[in-house]
């Protein structure tokens, strides 16, 4: 029976059984759907020049024993066989490639195959998804199909378009506008279409980047939405009273109408890094609750909140989790030889930070693949939901890379070409991820400039002129930030020629170019002004 | 009482009764949407019929009050069956129903403003019929000017209605099938209204007729498809009682209508009491009748049900044949369920895994597997009841279910699988695929599945025991191979199922197995015949029959093999056993190989008895030619065979070569190493007299002598700096000077003819205690000869002057002896070997001069 006919039905119990059912599951049931099904990855891997090659030609019989075989892996690890997207030497037939960026990578993009099977347990998740974000208690259902699906995310070859084509292929949903109209859009065309088609029919569920999702409700705040370029005569009766109501509302409390006031959610989705600090002014705005999901070109789409939207669950058959601790992450930065430990879900401590792990089910090709992810265990389990599973929370990529509002990540290599097409006399430089007054990211980069180099004012802001150029030249996420979301993503600072090296020399070590430590920048920032006896600029 | 007055009391009032009956059930039963509408157009029904009857009864405020209700009934139930309908295809527009539930209400409206019917009043005529006086009723009403568009307006809807259940057909939305009695039902309905047009029909309460009849095959078409278990609402009382209640009624209509006819012609008042005997008796087969037809009607599953059960209960009690009891499991679910294919799955004990043990259908998927690890059968494990597809796609514990375990199922088309637990023990599942008709699995059909798997869980478990201990029986401990007995028995058998074709039989033999279980023990001798019989399994499969025939001795029967092909499979399990045992590196496995004999059935022998024979003379005649060879029996190899025991006869023709091996191999030693030379000799001639003090034969002494010189015969492969060292030897030295035994038996197993030394040549390095090399064996577990050769060998050498000190005297190297006994040598043979050398039957002196002399 199809979700549809089970929603008429009102078969709420089964829907939700089948759906979020695995919110009931205990560690150690979850744990077994872990194991047997990363026994079913071992049994693909033997089977192809992919898995052999990761797993050094072995046939490892239980899952420690692949967690020892197996290294840890990159992205260069697989780089040969899926950029070229070499099918016959993976796991399991690809049925679509998705797409990324690759930061720092020797390509500019980097591919992952996803099979069938892989994307029918995404479908399944995608319902669960809008279930979820639909509802403030276990068990509750407030979709019925046919809603109207305001979808604010990039398309195919991106995992955000992979969505609107799993969920419509599991029920009916109105997508404003129609899938097939967005694909052939501009990001910024449609949220416009989809905003205006949104006052015309009523919008019931919403799912975009946090920092997408906020910008709206920051134009409406403003007054600057395009939310006002409506006709009466397309509007349904219902939205001309909600705009009306709206309007009349705001007139009398003179306060700007919010998009709360006009449409009545019944859900909304986010994701992006930052969204746990964004989340409460996206209620403000949106009148619900968003609940945050997570999912990754190479993991795919793999935790996602529950009807508390308090943290973060990961769904048991997508991947096979391991987690390596922020101290084992940082031994490694400092040596890259050091082979960090990892740990299993049923072996996590509350308030660590960690790495994430996976190993893809069902045929995808990724084993011990490290995504660069740090999540804090926020609790073994969720006493008030009746929960036996961890809870998590998304803090940010790992600190080689600076991602900005979910749209860009700035690795050492980018900012290395940016500084060095520009041509400007930076001889040392470190990055800093730090957030403005309205809680958005921006890179902070700290740079020293030659013995003749310039100093003052005016030079710190043509030093940010020519690598905000270069930026959006070595980096086509960067120029969307300023014009989507109407930020400035790069602070400058000029710190004393010779800072760095002090630091160096001081500490026996070399500074981190990217996101130091919070010892080391505060040190670092001790010899910036005191050593010279100068002002950081 | 008139026919048309019965018609016109009765049918009101039967239809009012059914109503509310069935209306009274469906409010205490589970309700859906679908039920949940229905009870709305039962409520309509009822105003309509319960208006009707009032009407007729003139009860207050009055007849016309009453009529006006009854029109507001055949207003509403046009429009609450729209509704219905929509829900039951599927095919539901707000829309259209908004339009139609505002003509509705307007004409109920206008309905109550008097504009459909004008006036209304019963007529009660007094007639004479048959000189008795009936009081006929009559309704008389007259339409006023909106009755005729309402009448429309309601044809229009019904009309609707069949147009909607014609489209839900004709887009695939609904089946005909399912679709069909409500379509009839609402076309019955639409005669009956549409009669009501003309007073003179319309008096007759033909459209409460009408609608009875359309409510009677909505509630069959919604109990058919699933979606209201009708017994819940009709129990098999009320149904009796209604049934005997409505017999009862004609019956005595029947008597009194009788009696009335005769009383007209003056027949005796007893005839009576006669007439109602005669009708009675013809009524009896008329209530048995509507029983059964009650039984098959309504309970028809639960009537095959009650006899699959029976019958399958009857089948299977005694009976220890599994498969007869799967066969009856399967005809007794068929009987009970019409099921497309059903699959019997047993636990294979060995294997870890349930397989299909037997099907419906002939052309199952036999491959088919569940193994213990499946989700399925871990939940069945604390699950007694039967699982759905639909739950192996919901259940959150299934999703570590394999994608091959679900295509798996997928493939089969499996609907419902059952445990068959017997002691908490899964030993079997039930799996079914849809049913014939593509009606989903009731909840009796569950119940009824998870019983059957639990009555029949003790009878298969049972006849599985029985089974295995019939199985028992046949097959040998050891190896699980089938034994002796079991190949003697079927050895006819299968020649006289092959009738004239072939059958080879292939005889095979481990070669110096004696040995082997003399060098490495009884267990690695056990441990070599379970792998030579794995060897064996997996190279022949399912296409012979393999047995232990008896110690190290295999038979293989292979039906319609001639003997080329059984050749063929002859060597491969030679090549394969040899590659297994020869050549790996591992000391303690390197000397099994397989001598094996082919004969053919019919060509080389006429019948079982020398089939028999000629396959053990071919084997016989493989070993006698050098071992580890295949032979197939030809009356040339007989003879030759015969030649060649003539000549193995003579062991005078044989003995002098290998003799002349040990003596060269000797010498080459000797040579290698000068100051031990004459050491092999002086040990053999000790250890000959200590062995012959022991007891041992003739041929254990020769044995003893050879293994005795050929001890040392390893240490040609060690360099002379090691071996003429006057110093202490360095750790990786020693280890080069252990390693001599293995050397000595890696030379000696290239000559077949003295591998019966090795015993005692791989020991004479183990200590009693169990230190010593290269097995580490201790005890009794040394090879006797071994433990002699290790008390000769160490005083021999303990008494030899060698470069880096002067030899012991005699008395310094028994007390040694002595020191040693229990730790590195066997207390008894070192006492004896003690006692020898006092008593003078070892003669030191004579013996060393003899060994310089040679």
């Amino acid at each position: 029976m199809g979700l549809d006919q089970m929603l008429r039905e009102k078969q709420f119990d089964k829907i939700w059984q089948e759906y979020c059912g695995f919110l009931d599951l205990s560690i150690p049931q979850y744990m077994d759907i872990q194991n047997r099904l990363m026994l079913e990855q071992i049994e693909l891997y033997s089977n192809c020049e992919l898995g052999r090659r990761i797993m050094k030609g072995q046939k490892p019989t239980t899952v420690s024993q692949y967690r020892q075989v197996v290294p840890l892996t990159k992205y260069e690890d697989y780089a040969d066989i899926l950029l070229p997207k070499v099918e016959s030497a993976l796991p399991g037939k690809p049925m679509v490639w998705i797409e990324t960026t690759w930061e720092g990578g020797k390509n500019p993009v980097k591919v992952a195959p996803y099979t069938e099977s892989m994307i029918n347990s995404l479908k399944t998740y995608c319902v669960t998804i809008i279930i979820l974000a639909s509802s403030n208690k276990k068990g509750e259902i407030k979709l019925s199909g046919g809603e109207n699906f305001l979808y604010g995310m990039a398309p195919l070859p991106y995992l955000t378009g992979l969505v609107p084509h799993l969920i419509s292929s599991s029920m009916s949903v109105n997508f404003l506008p129609t899938i097939e109209e967005a694909e052939s859009m501009s990001f910024r065309q449609r949220n416009k279409v989809g905003f205006e088609l949104g006052i015309q029919k009523g919008i019931d569920l919403f799912f975009g980047l946090s920092s997408i999702i906020l910008k709206m409700g920051d134009s409406f705040a403003s007054g600057n939405s395009s939310g006002k370029n409506f006709s009466v005569l397309k509007n349904s009766p219902k939205m001309n009273y909600r705009l009306l109501n709206a309007w009349i509302k705001g007139k009398q409390d003179k306060n700007p109408i919010l998009p709360k006031d006009i449409w009545k959610l019944k859900g909304l989705v986010c994701s992006g890094t930052d969204s746990a600090g964004l989340k409460k002014k996206m209620e403000y705005y949106w009148g619900v609750k968003p609940l945050e999901i997570f999912g990754g070109t190479e993991p795919t789409c793999i935790a996602t909140e529950t009807w508390n939207k308090n943290g973060l669950v990961l769904f048991p058959d997508i991947c096979f989790y391991e987690f390596i601790p922020k101290s084992e992450m940082e031994k490694n930065l400092e040596d890259p030889l050091y082979i960090p430990q990892t740990y299993l879900l049923d072996e996590l401590l509350t308030g660590i930070e960690y790495e994430l792990v996976i190993s893809n089910f069902k045929g995808g090709a990724f084993a011990r693949y490290r995504t660069g992810d740090m999540f804090k265990c926020l609790s073994m389990n969720n006493e008030e939901d009746n929960i036996q599973l961890p809870q998590f929370v998304y803090v940010d990529r790992d600190p080689r890379f600076i991602d900005i509002a979910g749209f860009t990540r700035i690795s050492e290599v980018t900012i290395s070409q940016a500084i060095e097409l520009s041509k400007l006399n930076v001889t040392e430089w470190f990055a800093v991820k730090e957030f403005d007054e309205h809680k958005r990211s921006l890179v902070h980069l700290y740079v020293e400039v030659g013995s003749e180099g310039m100093r003052g004012a005016l030079t710190k802001d043509i030093i940010k002129e020519h690598l905000s150029i270069y930026f959006r030249y070595v980096d086509t996420d960067f120029s969307n930030l300023k014009s989507l979301l109407g930020m400035d993503p790069l602070k400058v600072t000029i710190i004393p020629t010779g800072t760095i090296s002090q630091f160096n020399r001081a500490f026996e070590r070399r500074l981190r170019k990217m996101n130091p430590t919070h010892f080391d920048l505060i040190e670092v920032l001790k010899i910036a002004r005191g050593g010279s006896g100068n002002e950081v600029f | 009482m008139p026919f048309s007055q019965i018609f016109f009391w009765v049918v009101p009032i039967v239809a009012l009764v059914t109503y509310c009956l069935l209306m009274l059930f469906l409010m205490v039963s589970q309700k859906d949407k679908l039920i949940k509408m229905f009870m709305l157009v039962l409520a309509a029904l009822i105003l309509w019929t319960a208006s009707s009857v009032f009407m007729k009864m003139e009860l207050s405020p009055g007849v016309l009050f009453w009529n006006r209700l009854m029109v507001a009934g055949t207003i509403a139930v046009p429009f609450l069956l729209y509704c219905f309908v929509s829900v039951f295809t599927n095919s539901l527009k707000v829309l259209n129903t908004i339009i139609w539930g505002f003509i509705a209400v307007a004409s109920l409206i206008v309905n109550f403003m008097g504009l459909v019917v004008t006036e209304a009043n019963v007529i009660t005529n007094p007639v004479l019929i048959n000189g008795q006086q009936f009081n006929f009723v009559d309704l008389n009403y007259s339409l006023g000017l909106m009755a005729y568009p309402i009448f429309f307006l309601m044809f229009t809807i019904i009309f609707a209605i069949l147009l909607k259940t014609r489209r839900a057909v004709n887009r695939g939305d609904a089946a005909y099938g399912r679709i069909g009695l409500i379509t009839t039902g609402v076309q019955i309905m639409f005669i009956g209204s549409l009669l009501n047009v003309f007073p003179a029909i319309g008096k007759y309460p033909v459209d409460i007729l009408a609608c009875f009849i359309n409510a009677i095959l909505i509630t069959v078409a919604i109990y058919k498809y699933r979606m209201l278990e009708l017994r819940f609402m009709l129990t098999k009382g009320i149904v009796y009682g209604g049934l005997a209640l409505l017999i009862t009624g004609f019956y005595v209509y029947v008597v009194f209508a009788a009696q009335q006819q005769m009383s007209n012609y003056n027949i005796v008042p007893y005839f009576t009491v006669l007439l109602a005997l005669i009708v009675a008796v013809v009524f009896q087969p008329l209530y048995r009748s509507a029983g059964k037809l009650v039984d098959k009607m309504f309970y028809k599953a639960e009537y095959s049900q009650r006899q699959a059960l029976r019958n399958f209960s009857a089948s299977i009690s005694n009976n220890l044949d599994l498969k007869d009891i799967a066969k009856g499991l399967i005809e007794a679910i068929q009987l009970a369920i019409p099921v497309k294919n059903i699959f019997i799955l047993i636990k294979h004990e060995e294997k870890e895994h349930y397989y299909v043990f037997c099907s419906s259908s002939k052309l199952h998927k036999s491959d088919f597997q569940m193994s213990l690890d499946n989700p399925i059968t871990k939940w069945f494990i604390s699950n007694n009841a039967s699982l759905s597809r639909t739950e192996l796609y919901s259940q959150p514990l299934f999703k570590s279910m394999w994608e091959t375990e679900k295509k798996d199922i997928n493939d089969l088309g499996i609907e419902v699988i059952t445990p068959i637990k017997s002691r908490n023990d899964l030993i079997g599942m039930i799996m079914l695929t849809n049913k014939k008709n593509n009606t989903a699995y009731l909840l009796d059909d569950l119940d009824l599945l998870t019983y059957l798997g639990t009555s029949s869980a003790v009878a298969i478990d049972n006849a599985r025991l029985f089974t295995r201990a019939q199985l028992e029986s046949i097959t040998d401990s050891l190896t699980k191979l089938y034994n002796h007995g079991y190949f003697c028995k079927t050895l006819s058998e299968q020649l006289e199922k092959v009738g004239y074709a072939e059958l080879s039989l292939l005889m095979i033999d481990l070669d110096l197995f004696k040995l082997y279980n003399d060098l490495y023990g009884h267990f690695e001798g056990d441990k070599a015949l379970k792998t030579v019989a794995s060897i064996i399994k997996r190279i022949v499969g399912d296409k012979g029959i393999i047995s232990r025939y008896g110690g190290e001795e295999f038979t293989i029967l292979l039906p319609y093999y001639d003997s080329k092909r059984a050749f063929d499979v002859a060597e491969k399990i030679r090549l394969e056993i040899q590659s297994s045992f020869f050549n790996t590196t591992d000391v303690t496995q390197r000397f099994l190989t397989a001598s094996i004999g082919v004969c053919t059935y019919p060509h080389a022998a006429p019948n079982a008895e020398e089939l028999l024979k000629r396959a053990d003379w071919a084997m016989y005649n493989a070993k006698n030619n050098g071992k580890n060879q295949t032979i197939i029996y030809t009356p040339n190899v007989e003879s030759s065979n015969k030649n060649n025991n003539n000549e193995k006869g003579e062991e005078k023709t044989y003995k002098p070569v290998y003799i002349a091996t040990v003596y060269a191999l000797t010498a080459a030693i000797d040579a290698k190493d000068h100051y031990t030379f004459g050491h092999s000799q002086r040990v053999a001639e000790y250890t000959a007299i200590l062995a012959n003090e022991i007891g041992l034969d003739k041929s254990h002494l020769e044995i003893v002598r050879e293994a005795a010189l050929l001890h040392d015969i390893g240490k040609i492969g060690i360099p002379e700096n090691i071996l003429t060292k006057t110093g202490k030897l360095t750790s990786e030295e020693y280890g080069i000077v252990k390693a001599h035994v293995e050397m000595s038996i890696t030379i000696i197993k290239h000559l077949p003819s003295l591998n019966h030394v090795i015993p005692a040549v791989i020991g004479h390095h183990e200590r009693w205690d169990g230190q010593g090399y290269p097995r580490g064996l201790k005890g009794d577990n040394i090879p006797l000869l071994a433990r002699c050769l290790a008390i000769t060998d160490t005083f021999d050498a303990m008494t030899s002057d060698r470069p880096y000190r002067k030899g012991f005297s005699v008395k310094d190297a028994l007390n040694e002896i002595k020191n040693c006994m229990g730790t590195q040598f066997d207390p008894v043979m070192a006492n004896l070997f003690t006692r020898l050398v006092l008593e003078g039957t070892i003669d030191i002196k004579r013996t060393i001069s003899n060994s310089k002399a040679v």
